[in-house]
């Protein structure tokens, strides 16, 4: 629960921002990376 | 992203925010200043870029994640009123988005024992559990009810 809720609060701070752009397939690693979701499963490409 | 999408979405989320559900197009068109189809055709391509998704065939929002425009088994309370949540995972995030107090509820898709987790300014205090992820990252949305 608290690694999906820390993925959660990365993955969407950005939601509210006018400037808001869909993520990037990198923009998506590092976060997953930064949580510690590591494993093949979590590939984005 | 053309500057009417940028604005449209924006607006969609900030409806969301403030009342916990998603606008009309007609309420759209108006705070964004352009004709009701336009809008339509602006809904169709933030859903082609993945910015939210809409309901097949009527193409009213459907969910502007983390949010659902339509009541799901996952609720946040906060600000005084309901969120809903698509899935465990946004559950666990709109408090974050909101940034306040909130309490997130929702039942174990294993054994269906009620859960509630607990935050303060956005913060996860309290709550245990497991979430599961059936689809990896890269199939998110070739499904997004599913996922």
């Amino acid at each position: 629960v608290e690694t999906t809720a820390e993925l959660g609060r990365l993955w969407y701070a950005d939601r509210l921002r006018p400037d808001w752009q869909p993520k990037t397939a990198d923009a998506m690693e590092r976060i997953l990376r930064q949580v510690g979701l590591t494993d093949p499963f979590w590939s984005v490409r | 992203m053309d500057p009417h999408d940028s604005s449209v979405r924006l607006f969609v989320y900030e409806s969301f925010r403030d009342t916990g559900r998603a606008p009309e197009v007609q309420s759209i068109a108006g705070h964004v200043g352009i004709e009701a189809g336009e809008v339509t055709r602006s809904l169709e391509r933030l859903q082609a870029s993945r910015a939210l998704a809409l309901t097949p065939v009527t193409m009213n929002i459907w969910m502007a994640h983390p949010f659902s425009a339509v009541p799901t088994p996952h609720r946040v309370e906060a600000r005084g009123r309901i969120y809903w949540a698509n899935c465990a995972w946004d559950a666990l995030a709109i408090p974050s988005l909101l940034g306040g107090d909130a309490t997130s509820r929702g039942r174990c898709g294993d054994c269906g024992e009620p859960l509630s987790f607990e935050f303060r300014a956005g913060e996860l205090v309290s709550g245990e559990g497991l979430v599961h992820f059936v689809v990896p990252p890269r199939r998110f949305w070739e499904n997004v009810a599913y996922t």
